[in-house]
């Protein structure tokens, strides 16, 4: 009888041990799932700021700048002759 | 029926409850054990498919002043499964709706290949991607991939070089800083170059090289005081998106890779060994009467001067025969060791691949010596006669030309070349030459340009060709605080009012740099430049457009 209730006992805990461990184990799955989808929202963002980044340099080309100067303001590069 | 049939049903009957309890028991445990595995390592394996993106990195290449030059787009590859694929025809049709560029017959080829996966189109856009995407054609794909992307297209295209699909580094810049570039951690490199200075000098190089119908061009700018390289122009330029194949004409940089015989841009440089060395003075007069010979070999003069003239007149007229004593006085040994100190010994040490080995002419004779005296019979790269003419920036000490762009704070590594005296005096003939001698199209009203011009006869086999040359001005200024050089020529230019010497055709372009750039740099208004060189260099002074 007194093995019966420690065979119960320690059968118990190894259930309770089991469910605690799947429940530490989800948890952690979950959260390392929420890291991968903000990393990969970081890179995303990372590379769509590049991308930004490159086309406010084709903006910014001074051949751009030259030509809407001229064309909107009138102006031109400066001369200077003796 | 018998007691012992009925014996032997019973324990069948047994015998096949427990079997099935086995196998249900083995499945169950098998499950039990692929649960427990995937709860221990499946979060693991999510994590190793994220990290595999994005693996290729590249730092992006800056200007001085922030300005994209080089960056890594992320493009997609368009892939087919042909075994998926429902219907080629309609597929290709689709994907030429939403693509262009893709080629039909190309396209169909591809779609009915035996491979399990072929590529249809690589270097996709976003914006392209997500059209081919809302078509949901089954069997079609897209692989996420790292370009290079160069935003200027041409400006700086030979400078920047290029990187390949690998992006490794295989040309100019992206070959130069390859190491820096790829460096973990490392998300942009910071370097000397200038993108407004960049296209002035681009623009009125090809304005040059277009007017006088040359082969081509090249220019170098140098902040004098650090080493620094503001602007470094080769023409004709190319897309650095696109680049010509690695045999391509365009691809030569014409002011690092390419050597020529300069010709008189060299003159400075023997005037400032001879006084240096004591062996004339600025009193002293020369007899420049043609004919001179040297070893039976007339020495030819360009611009023949009547009666003797002082070191002044040998520089500002642009003296042979002065030049060549001069030469033949400072001697073969002592040229050498000057030519060493200027850097003009060994290819210039600037962060580029392919810089030229110079070549110092056939042997040390007396006419080699007196030639070389006016800059033939020797040849060296551009950028490295710029780092030379250092030395009449900084008083004698010459630095060496470089891409990286100076910290505030960090030493500038200087050698003397001359004395400070014998510089400063060659620095004022440079600006009696652009004043009243062979550089007046430089001349400018509010910024003083001391210069140099040079036009050299190209060496073909048999002697100097006098129909093709090597036409040049090498510019300082401003000429009361000297910092900056800049060095313009044009390759074979052909006759432009009335010449194709580089007083004509490279003067008046250099001077046209000048004012473009001056505006940037403070200057002729007041302004001091890009700042005390030990201060702070990357800030521009004057007007920022």
């Amino acid at each position: 009888m007194k093995r019966f209730w420690f065979n119960s006992l320690a059968a118990l805990m190894a259930l309770l041990l089991a469910v605690a461990l799947y429940r530490a184990k989800s948890e952690a799955d979950a959260v390392r799932a929420r890291v991968v989808a903000l990393e990969a929202q970081i890179a995303h963002t990372r590379a769509e700021t590049k991308v930004l980044a490159a086309e406010g340099a084709v903006l910014d080309s001074p051949a751009r700048v030259e030509r809407l100067a001229k064309r909107h303001l009138n102006m031109a590069p400066p001369e200077e002759k003796e | 029926m018998s007691g012992r049939a009925q014996r032997r049903r019973a324990w069948l009957a047994l015998s096949r409850s427990q079997m099935l309890a086995l196998v249900l028991c083995a499945g169950l445990t098998a499950l039990g054990v692929r649960a427990f595995t995937l709860a221990l390592r499946g979060g693991a394996e999510r994590g190793e498919a994220a990290a595999s993106v994005s693996a290729m990195t590249r730092a992006d290449i800056v200007d001085r002043n922030g300005l994209v030059l080089a960056t890594l787009a992320p493009t997609y590859a368009l892939t087919a499964r042909p075994a998926e694929i429902w219907g080629v025809g309609e597929t290709a049709g689709a994907l030429i709706t939403a693509l262009p560029r893709l080629q039909r017959p190309d396209l169909e080829r591809r779609l009915v290949s035996a491979r399990k996966q072929v590529y249809l189109l690589r270097g996709m856009t976003p914006a392209e991607r997500d059209r081919v995407f809302s078509l949901g054609l089954a069997g079609i794909s897209f692989v996420e991939e790292a370009r290079r992307f160069y935003p200027q297209a041409n400006l700086a295209a030979h400078v920047l070089g290029s990187a390949g699909v690998d992006l490794i580094g295989q040309s100019g810049m992206e070959r130069g800083f390859d190491a820096s570039l790829r460096a973990p951690g490392v998300d942009k490199l910071e370097t000397s170059i200038d993108l407004r200075m960049q296209y002035a000098l681009e623009v009125e190089l090809a304005g040059a090289v277009a007017r006088a119908g040359a082969l081509g061009g090249a220019g170098v700018l140098l902040d004098g005081q650090t080493g620094e390289v503001l602007a470094l122009a080769s023409n004709p330029s190319f897309d650095a998106n696109r680049p010509p194949g690695p045999s391509s004409d365009l691809r030569k940089n014409r002011a690092v890779s390419e050597r020529y015989e300069m010709g008189s841009t060299m003159k400075p440089f023997t005037i400032a060994m001879a006084l240096d060395l004591g062996v004339a003075s600025p009193d002293e007069y020369f007899n420049v009467v043609p004919p001179y010979f040297v070893s039976g070999v007339e020495i030819r003069e360009a611009h023949p001067l009547s009666g003797p003239v002082d070191l002044r007149a040998i520089l500002s007229k642009s003296s042979n025969i002065g030049a060549a004593q001069l030469a033949l006085r400072v001697g073969a040994a002592r040229q050498h060791k000057y030519f060493a100190l200027l850097g003009l010994e060994e290819a210039c040490a600037i962060e580029l691949p392919g810089s030229a080995q110079p070549n110092l002419g056939p042997d040390d004779q007396a006419l080699t010596v007196a030639i070389r005296g006016y800059g033939h019979a020797m040849s060296m790269s551009l950028v490295a006669l710029a780092g030379a003419y250092t030395a009449f920036v900084n008083a004698g000490e010459v630095v060496s030309p470089t891409l990286r762009l100076h910290v505030p704070g960090d030493g500038i590594v200087k050698h003397r070349a001359f004395s400070a005296q014998s510089a400063n005096i060659v620095l004022d003939y440079m600006r009696s030459t652009v004043l009243s001698g062979t550089g007046q199209k430089a001349k400018l009203a509010h910024i003083a340009i001391a210069g140099k011009t040079g036009t050299a006869e190209k060496f073909e086999a048999g002697g100097y060709d006098h129909a093709r040359m090597l036409s040049s001005f090498a510019a300082i200024f401003p000429a009361e605080a000297p910092r900056y050089v800049l060095l313009l020529a044009l390759d074979e230019p052909r006759p432009v009012d009335g010449g194709a010497t580089g007083g004509v055709v490279a003067a008046p372009s250099a001077a046209r740099v000048v004012t473009r750039i001056a505006p940037f740099l403070g200057l002729g208004l007041g302004g001091s430049g890009l700042g005390n060189a030990g201060e702070s260099a990357r800030t521009a002074g004057g007007v920022e457009l």
